[in-house]
This record gives C-alpha cells, structure tokens and sequence, in this order.
C-alpha cells in the first residue's frame, strides 16, 4: 500500500513538472478568479487563515494541487483546498501553476 | 514578521476615493437602495471595528495590531502586535496564528469620560498561550493607549496543529466584543478544537461571557450551579456574531456551523447552545483527537441533512433546554460571521432587521456563499419571519465585521483588506 502512495505521489510530481511547464497564464487567471481569489486573495498573499502563495513556482504550485487532488493531507486547510482542487483538470493546474507563479512575485 | 506599517499606511488611507453607485438592494419593493464607499483599503485581514459618536474608528487587524481612523480621514497605529514595526506601542505578548490573533474591539459607553477602550486578543504571557480581553486607555488625541489592563486572562487557545480541517493552532477563539444596552461587556468564544471545552462549566471556551469593565461576572449571570459565573451561556461552537436588539436589548448570536448549520441564536440568560462534540456522547464513538466536530466524515463533503444527525449543532436530544437557533443558513455551513441590527428610519422597511456578515467557504459541494443577509426575527426570537440577501452595490468579500456607524450607516470589513460604508437612499 506504501509502494502505491509512493508510486502515486511521483506520478504527481512527474506530471507537475511537464505540465507546469506548459501552462496558459491567461486561463489560469481566469480560473483563480473563479476558484483561488476568494481566499488567496487578489494578490495572492493570503488572508484571515488562508495562506500568501506569493513567489511559489510553477512546480510548487502545480505539485500541491496534484497532492490535493490525490487527497494527501498537507497542512490544516487541506479539506477545503481537497474540496476545490478535486475540480481541477491537469490543464487547469498547469495553468494556475503558470498564472500564480509568473503573477506574484 | 516584520511589518512596515509606512508603506501599509499610504495604501490604507484612501477615505477620499469614495464610488457612488446606487442600486436595489433586494427584490423587495420596499428594501432600501444602497451605496457604498470604500473607506479603508489595503488592510491585513481587519477584524472589528469601533466607532465613537463623531465618526472616530477603531479598527483591528488580526496580525498587525488596533488602529484608528479620525473623522478626517487620517489613521493612526495604536497598538502593535509582536514583530510589527511603525506603532507608537508594541505588546510583544500579542500574536497571531492561524484563526488567532487580535479580534474583537468595543468602545466604552462612557468613554467621553474614561477614554477606555476593549480589544480582544491572542497573547503569549502564558503557556500554552489564552485569548485576553484587554481595557487600554486612549490618549486625548487619539495618537496612544496606555493603562494596559487584561480584564479577562483565561479564554482557552489551541496551541497545537490537530487532525481537523482547519485544524492548526490557533482554531476557534470566537472573537467579539460589544457593550450590551445593560451596560456590560459580552465577549465570544470559541471551543478551540476540544471536545471538553464547550460544556465544560470551567474552561471559557466556546461561551458567551458576560462581565462588568473590570472583567468580573455580573451579578445576575445564571449559568447552572458550579459554572464559572462569567458565564451568559455556553455549548457554543465558535461565536463571532453578537448584537442587541434595539426594540427590547435581547442578544442574538452568530455562530460558525461545522459543515453544516450555520445559527443565529436568540440567547437566554444561562442557556446552553447544545453543542458537544465531545466522543462517545449522543451515540457517537471515537473521534479523531478527542473531538467529533466534523464527524462522520471531516475530510469528505457529504448531505449536510446527514451530517447533523451524527452531530448536531443544538443537540436537543442531549439538553432538550438547548436554545434553538431562529435561523440555520438552510442547513448549510458558509462561515456566518458577524451580525449587526440595522437600526434608523434610513433603513426603510428594514428598520431593526439583524444583518449577517457569510464569509463564504465552499466546502463538498455547498456554494461559496460570501454575502450579507437581512433577517427579520420573529419577536419570539424562535424562527425568521423573512431572510433576504443584500444586494451589494460593490463586490462581494469574506464579510468578517459589520457595525452600524454613528451615521446610521453599515459599516463592513472583509478580509480582502477592505472596510466599506453602505448607505441607504
């Protein structure tokens, strides 16, 4: 079972990277305004308990919503981020990767 | 975390660039048409907000520390937060983490004679760390506090990350304070993630306090027999609503559901709110660390229809006396944040309705839900005869504080870093 989470979690970072890489910013800003802005905020630097995503790269990025999507526990807001990041497509994660990473700096 | 609180200033003060856009409140042919203007901007996460008969206000925010805005416009820092930089004072004791921080902030009734003020916050001077109503005193000129004086030192704070959504440290401290019409202080709290804390009669936590300018209980507080005498009412999960009634003064709370039933509760002198998410009760068996709050399911969205009945909000089944909410949120859990009366014929056919301030949330399928609603009250206070949302006339956010200003109009603070005025026509 251990074999398989592992296996999962570099599948997810595999695609991340390739995705990422490939990214559509300007659909990816359409999608964190749709999904993201309401909690990271305009900027991206987080409020109330919702934390700043400012200067995260594209892999970061990409790779967390990977691991929310496959439901892995990181840190206290995980339910609510599982919750959102099980809607998203590898294409959309790719684009948000690219949006959030080039956009706050 | 240092802060340059030059820079936040020249962003935050922006009381000259107010819009104007009036529009329909609601659908109700006789809902007042609002306006709005953007008083402050660029703010971190504001908290609360406290005003002074000509305008003067006190606002908090959650990691920085209390500020004021004058009539002119202009802010003043006050009182910093550990590791802020540009406040005249700093108490070091005072941080923020996760939902913890500094919160609340009432203005004393008689303060043209006093100057006292009252600010709700998280502190480290002791271990593990507490939630601490402060009273400070306000310099003549509005640039200072001083006469620091922790009037209530003992509200519980969750100093460890736990296996719940939302579960750093930090979780649930409740937050408001408000001056009742009767004279006293009523502070919120929160159940800080511990199955024990709610119905405990000693930990205060998750409660409504109710005490005199010094922090003692007031006299007539009714809680059952062993209680802590602060204590209004208890059983509560995570209170960051309260508001009095103008036609009779009656208390009304606004309270968090966990994933499902948001409440607003009419309060009685004593009265248990029915949440206990201890394990092992009302059927239930072992809950992750000791708290069932988000059981059966906590990671998982699930019909909130079903989540209520493993663990209720108000569990009349346990304490058939609970205080019934007069409203649910339809059953759903948005983050219900902070009510207000509307209070002033300006307000129309809304005169003495409760306003709601809905952060918005998300969670498993539930809309985000960010808004403001107008609710009218039965005058039993057991059920809402209308609940209608406000139309805004600016963009929605997450609406954590809403005051009525000494202008008769609604004030709010999101925690996007905005505090808005709406007015009605």
């Amino acid at each position: 079972m251990k074999k398989l989470q592992l296996l999962t979690i570099c599948a997810a970072f595999a695609l991340t990277a390739s995705e990422a890489a490939g990214g559509d910013a300007a659909a990816g800003e359409a999608r964190y305004a749709e999904t993201c802005i309401n909690c990271h905020g305009k900027a991206g630097k987080g409020m109330a308990s919702f934390p700043s995503i400012i200067g995260r790269d594209a892999d970061y990025i990409a790779g967390r919503l990977m691991q929310y999507r496959a439901r892995e526990m990181v840190g206290p807001n995980s339910a609510i981020m599982m919750s959102w990041a099980e809607k998203l497509s590898d294409e959309e994660i790719a684009n948000l990767a690219d949006y959030i990473s080039t956009t706050f700096q | 975390m240092r802060r340059n609180l030059t820079l936040w200033s020249l962003s935050a003060i922006v009381a000259s660039s107010m819009s104007y856009t009036p529009v329909l409140a609601d659908g109700h042919a006789s809902a007042p048409s609002l306006t709005h203007a953007t008083v402050l901007s660029g703010l971190d996460s504001p908290w609360d907000m406290a005003f002074l008969p000509d305008g003067t206000m006190f606002f908090t925010e959650k990691c920085l520390g209390l500020s004021v805005r004058l009539p002119s416009g202009d802010v003043s820092a006050l009182l910093g937060m550990t590791g802020t930089d540009g406040y005249p004072s700093t108490a070091d004791d005072l941080f923020c983490e996760g939902q913890a921080g500094m919160q609340g902030v009432a203005v004393d009734p008689d303060f043209d004679e006093n100057r006292l003020i009252y600010v709700y916050s998280t502190s480290s001077k002791t271990a593990p760390g507490s939630n601490r109503l402060m009273r400070l005193k306000v310099s003549d000129d509005l640039s200072a506090v001083s006469d620091r004086t922790d009037i209530i030192e003992d509200v519980p704070y969750k100093p460890e990350a736990t296996d719940h959504p939302f579960g750093g440290p930090g979780a649930h401290n409740g937050g408001r304070v408000r001056f009742g019409p009767d004279g006293h202080i009523y502070l919120t709290t929160g159940d800080t993630h511990n199955g024990e804390v709610p119905q405990s009669p000693t930990l205060l936590g998750g409660k409504v306090l109710r005490v005199d300018r010094d922090g003692n209980a007031v006299a007539d507080n009714n809680p059952p027999e062993g209680y802590d005498p602060r204590i209004f009412t208890y059983g509560h999960r995570n209170v960051q609503g309260i508001a009095f009634r103008p036609s009779d003064g009656q208390p009304v709370v606004a309270e968090h559901g966990p994933w499902h039933s948001d409440e607003i509760t009419v309060l009685v002198n004593g009265g248990n709110g029915g949440w206990d998410p201890r394990p092992n009760m009302a059927g239930r068996g072992d809950c992750p660390v000791n708290y069932c709050g988000y059981m059966p399911n906590q990671m998982d969205g699930m019909d909130p229809a079903e989540r209520v009945k493993f663990m209720p909000m108000t569990d009349t089944g346990t304490y058939p006396d609970a205080m019934p909410p007069a409203w649910n949120n339809n059953g759903l859990s948005q983050g219900t944040s902070s009510a207000a009366f509307l209070s002033g014929e300006q307000w129309g056919a809304w005169d003495g309705r409760l306003v709601v301030g809905i952060m918005g949330i998300g969670f498993g399928g539930t809309p985000l839900g960010m808004r403001i609603d107008v609710i009218d009250l039965a005058a039993d206070g057991m059920s809402a005869n209308d609940v209608t949302t406000m139309s805004l006339p600016m963009a929605a956010g997450r609406f954590r504080s809403l005051v009525q200003g000494p202008d008769g109009s609604l004030y709010a603070a999101v925690d996007q870093g905005e505090i808005y005025q709406l007015t009605p026509n």
